[in-house]
């Protein structure tokens, strides 16, 4: 710098701007990128799923807008919940993919974070719905696209992929979190309210949730610095509180929000590796008390630009905390989560350790229509769990693919075929070429509906066929659109070389690969040659 | 538990390609350049709904294309302050807005100047001056100007957000620094006479 650029710069030294950012301006810019940045990584999905690469009979079939979105929403339906609680415990990326809630939901972690003991009061209410998911997925290989009836079959399985279940967290003495889930009795035909309890005590991390309705207790979860409890749903639709005592590797969870208040578990739906429904609308609404709220309706516009199908979040504008979640199909609730009270207290209702509901079997008067199941995913199964819980033939590789060190398998509820389960096996790779073996009934399903749509077409589909009796689909269609969505929801980031090949079983079953990179043909030939059933598989 | 922790090998993602797909992490980011492109916007525009107008159009534009950037977090300042240089410049072409600030600027200067006597109101005086004569450069002048004297870039940075060689930025802040001198030397700023 000269001297004359230097006494220029004493010079601008010594001039006052009005340029002290106001963080009223910063906070309301940072709502309105969230919400663009969400608008343009749907778009960017969207985009991605054009490289199809080779011309082919699945090139017809998905091109047809509808028929992608479908298959999305069984893909997404199928693996999206293996992310919920299970791989994504810990990562220090909490936010989730209704940005524009990101806020709120860090205001929901602020009423934690207060000194002494927090009381949150929320109320569930759960209305009667029918599972037609698998159904819907077969119904549409008898449909001709695109046709009034297909898009009726359509806008109903949309319906149904979008969580029409309520996740319920809670933390267990390994400090990983499970998700339960509320589930009404089949043929309830009224909606229950739940009035859901929480305290928390931020200095000692300890806390307690009890859930009841009707004056029955569904729903128990609490930690006392060495213990944690958690309530089992049984049979005779009682309840029994069961002790364990932390592991070496628990911690107190540094978020209660995770798994307490009201955005517990559904924070995970809003979560980019689950769904992604952008905000469509935001207006302005007065509850019933008199609050002032901010409405967002996030959802996907139907194909015949219909939002059937949409979450209604109703943020206080007082304070930005969440006062209240709809979710809404086809013009009904489905689920409403309402906050009714924030409190300070002295000491909880309940002991840290519900000394009031353990030791005994809760018999609860008549047995409760609501439950709440533990059933939505375990990790870490063996091969032959899998082989034994499956209700259709389970493919694994009889060794580990040679460029993976781990393997991990993941048993999940198939939402859309509930209660059937899903198995996702995970084997993961130093050189981030990590393998993914999907397979569940919705799959084999969803796939024998679009080579019936093939066929229909008079169409022939390719298949390679393998000395083991296992055939890779030749041209299976926009395979970097369905990776992405496959591993993604195993929280893996997508690489721009992902691969995925679609495999048919001597038995007829469909199981998805999808890897993070490329294969050379040998590895091809050696991952799919390796496929054997998993009851056969022998543990070395 | 993390997938990090269940599978036994750490991975570190880059800032950059984690704020490409998670939320979190491009809040962030966003965050951390906020203060830096508002004060750059008022610096350039003397003005704070304007510059507050400008970083809002800054940032949504980031957005629009940040899928297609590739660089490191510098870099990306550096694009950014690109945007907000475009976007300025495109503000003070028109004519008209740039002669309201002309006119904003004079008019308070002359108040200030009618007031008199303290040394506040010579201090606004002077910078009145200051400003009239930054807001007669070109916008381009102006941005370099800026870059360099109220954000402390260095040459070589301000070369990579205008697009061009650091000899090139070098040449055009001193030319701008003559005509900087031109309208201000024979003013007495902050009491001594100015020979830039």
């Amino acid at each position: 710098m000269n001297p004359n650029e230097r006494k220029f710069e004493e010079l601008m030294n010594k001039m006052t701007f009005d340029d002290k950012p106001d963080y009223r301006h910063r906070d309301k810019l940072e709502q309105e990128l969230l919400a663009a940045f969400a608008r343009r990584q749907w778009q960017e999905k969207q985009s991605r799923q054009t490289p199809w690469g080779q011309a082919g009979v699945w090139r017809t079939i998905m091109q047809n807008r509808p028929m992608r979105l479908v298959a999305a929403a069984a893909v997404i339906a199928i693996v999206g919940l293996v992310s919920w609680k299970i791989f994504e415990r810990d990562v220090t990326t909490p936010i989730t993919s209704l940005e524009l809630l990101a806020k709120a939901q860090a205001a929901e972690k602020a009423l934690f974070a207060k000194t002494g003991i927090v009381h949150l009061v929320s109320e569930i209410t759960v209305y009667p719905t029918t599972n037609k998911g698998a159904e819907l997925i077969e119904k549409l290989g008898d449909t001709k696209k695109p046709t009034e009836e297909f898009h009726k079959i359509y806008r109903e399985i949309m319906g149904q992929w979008m969580v029409s279940w309520l996740p319920i967290s809670s933390l267990q003495a390994n400090g990983w979190t499970r998700t339960n889930r509320i589930k009404l009795s089949e043929g309830s035909q009224q909606a229950y309210t739940i009035q859901d309890d929480s305290w928390y005590d931020s200095a000692t991390g300890r806390f307690a949730r009890v859930m009841e309705t009707d004056g029955n207790i569904i729903f128990a979860n609490s930690y006392d610095g060495s213990f944690v409890y958690q309530s089992e749903s049984m049979d005779n639709g009682t309840i029994k509180v069961k002790s364990e005592a932390i592991t070496a590797n628990f911690k107190a969870p540094d978020n209660p929000a995770e798994f307490l208040g009201l955005t517990a578990g559904v924070q995970q739906c809003l979560d980019e590796k689950c769904l992604r429904q952008p905000v469509q609308a935001v207006t302005n609404d007065v509850l019933a008390d008199g609050t002032k709220v901010t409405v967002y309706k996030a959802g996907f516009i139907s194909l015949t630009g219909e939002l059937n199908t949409y979450y209604l979040f109703k943020v206080r504008q007082s304070d930005e905390i969440v006062a209240e979640i709809e979710y809404i199909t086809n013009g009904k609730p489905q689920i409403i989560v309402r906050r009714v009270l924030s409190e300070s207290v002295e000491k909880p209702e309940f002991s840290w350790n519900l000394a009031e509901l353990s030791n005994k079997e809760l018999a609860n008067e008549a047995p409760s229509p609501v439950t709440v199941a533990s059933d939505v995913a375990t990790p870490n199964i063996s091969v032959r769990d899998m082989a034994e819980r499956a209700s259709f033939e389970t493919h694994i590789f009889a060794t580990d693919p040679n460029w993976t060190q781990q393997r991990i398998i993941v048993d999940v509820l198939d939402t859309m075929n509930a209660p059937k389960r899903l198995f996702v096996v995970l084997y993961k790779a130093q050189d981030k070429r990590d393998v993914i073996l999907a397979q569940s009934e919705t799959h084999n399903k969803f796939f024998a509906s679009m080579t019936k749509q093939i066929e229909a077409g008079g169409k022939t589909l390719e298949k390679t066929v393998y000395p083991n009796g296992y055939k890779v689909w030749v041209n299976a269609g926009p395979v970097a659109w369905w990776t992405d969505l496959t591993l993604r929801s195993t929280g893996i980031e997508p690489a721009a070389n992902r691969s995925g090949y679609i495999v048919e079983s001597p038995s007829g079953t469909i199981l998805i690969i999808a890897i993070n990179g490329q294969l050379t043909k040998e590895e091809l030939d050696g991952l799919i040659n390796s496929l054997i059933p998993a009851k056969d598989y022998q543990v070395k | 538990m993390s997938i990090t922790e269940l599978s036994g090998f750490a991975f570190e993602p880059d800032p950059m390609t984690q704020a490409k797909s998670d939320p979190g992490a491009f809040t962030r980011l966003y965050l951390r350049h906020y203060d830096a492109i508002f004060r750059y916007c008022a610096h350039r525009l003397f003005e704070r709904t304007t510059a507050e107008d400008i970083t809002s159009e800054v940032f949504l534009k980031m957005v629009e294309n940040f899928q297609t950037f590739d660089g490191n977090e510098k870099q990306f300042r550096n694009w950014l302050y690109r945007i907000a240089t475009n976007a300025v410049n495109e503000h003070l072409r028109k004519t008209a807005r740039r002669s309201a600030i002309l006119t904003w600027v004079w008019r308070g200067s002359s108040k200030n100047s009618a007031d008199d006597s303290t040394a506040a109101d010579e201090s606004h005086d002077n910078q009145a001056v200051v400003k009239k004569a930054l807001l007669t450069l070109k916008p381009e002048e102006q941005a370099i100007v800026t870059m360099r004297f109220f954000e402390n870039l260095k040459i070589e940075e301000i070369a990579e957000v205008v697009g061009t060689s650091a000899g090139t930025v070098r040449s055009q802040l001193s030319r701008a620094m003559e005509k900087l001198r031109k309208h201000i030397s024979s003013a007495q700023i902050y009491g001594q006479e100015v020979t830039l």
